[in-house]
């Protein structure tokens, strides 16, 4: 028993960078794949292109302080709060950075054919992260709550 | 279907916008140029994919009326291989179109309702055709609202109008798909339907000689691929 509770107390330790990372990878692959398809049709802007496609890249940010805010010695007490919080924000901020990529990849494309419409175009993308941000804020807040020993 | 819808991320970026249906000026690639970016970016399969459903659409869009079986067989077998709902509705619906046309068109010249049993037209609308012959919309008004005012413009002559209008209801019908589809296959298809709609409606225009001649230095004069040979948007509703 104590065996299994160590484990889900070290994956949900380990969770949210490794879900965050996963939703980092495969929101900028999208993007960035938006961002270059957008350079072969432009003849400028390059810049802002490549820097929207890295908007999905502060999920793993996230996931890495939630990772170190939850790291503890892991004890029974403290295994089902660490999975429970860990595993849950790793999610979360796992589909913002997949769907985060992909508001990216709209605004690009929007952005390519009427450039002034580009700030306005990645309000939904600042909307997700919003969305990213509170769990990220409230697995910290909520963490302090978890038995340290 | 295990196709990764994300796939075609860069292919749909790398298309430029598409203007307005009927600003002639508003073709925003080549065709050759469309044709080197599908030929780069879709696999074999996808291909395959993409020309089931030209075939079908080029049926829709022949010239002659339809009630060739041979065709009408040869949609009714290839219809149900498109394998994307979406994709399965947009070419049902542009059948459905070209069957109500065909119709509209035949008893605008005094034709008799098709016999029960001939291969004349596509879907499951073809028995209400033929069975409310007389009614101005087939009893089909509330289902296809444009069918009145098609029949009004082709009773008055007004050819130009009801491509237009033909036009627009097809690419109204596109444009409400596109929006679940931003990034996969059937966004490609989309746009692909919707760039021939512009290029369909451009050829009606004299603004669009110059495009088209344009168009043509820019290919070289060479030969099209088969995808392009026809015009499988063409409805046709000078019969």
């Amino acid at each position: 028993m104590n065996a299994l509770l160590s484990v889900l107390g070290w994956t949900g330790i380990y969770a949210p960078m490794a879900l965050g990372a996963i939703g980092s990878i495969i929101g900028c692959a999208l993007a960035g794949q938006a961002a270059i398809g957008a350079m072969l049709e432009s003849d400028g802007g390059y810049g802002r292109f490549v820097g929207v496609s890295a908007m999905p890249s502060s999920q793993v940010v996230y996931g890495i302080v939630v990772m170190f805010t939850l790291n503890r010695p892991v004890t029974p007490e403290a295994a089902a709060g660490l999975f429970a919080i860990g595993t849950l924000s790793g999610i979360a901020l796992l589909f913002s950075a997949l769907y985060q990529g992909r508001c990216c990849a709209s605004a690009i494309n929007a952005a390519k054919a009427k450039p002034e419409i580009f700030g306005l175009s990645l309000a939904p993308a600042a909307m997700v992260e919003g969305f990213a941000v509170f769990a990220f804020i409230f697995a910290l807040v909520l963490s302090a709550g978890i038995t340290a020993a | 279907m295990g196709h990764d819808p994300d796939r075609y991320v860069m292919l749909i970026s790398t298309l430029p916008h598409l203007g307005k249906l009927f600003d002639p000026a508003a073709l925003p690639i080549s065709r050759t140029r469309l044709e080197d970016l599908l030929t780069l970016h879709l696999l074999p399969e996808d291909r395959q994919r993409l020309q089931r459903i030209e075939t079908l659409l080029e049926w829709a869009a022949s010239p002659r009326e339809v009630e060739d079986t041979t065709l009408v067989t040869s949609a009714e077998t290839l219809f149900p291989q498109v394998d994307s709902a979406t994709l399965r509705r947009v070419v049902r619906d542009q059948l459905y179109l070209r069957t109500i046309v065909t119709a509209l068109r035949r008893r605008a010249r005094g034709e008799s309702p098709p016999p029960s049993g001939t291969h004349w037209g596509f879907g499951r609308w073809r028995d209400t055709i033929r069975g409310r012959w007389q009614e101005p919309t087939f009893g089909l008004g509330g289902v296809f609202p444009w069918i009145a005012e098609a029949n009004t413009l082709l009773l008055a002559k007004k050819m130009r109008l009801l491509e237009r209008l033909l036009l627009q209801t097809l690419w109204d019908r596109l444009a409400r798909e596109g929006v679940e589809h931003p990034f996969d296959f059937e966004a490609v298809v989309l746009y692909i339907l919707r760039w021939k709609l512009i290029r369909h409606w451009s050829s009606y225009s004299g603004e669009a000689a110059v495009v088209r001649f344009r168009e043509l230095v820019d290919e070289g004069l060479t030969s099209v691929p088969h995808l392009f040979e026809s015009e499988p948007i063409g409805l046709n509703t000078e019969g």
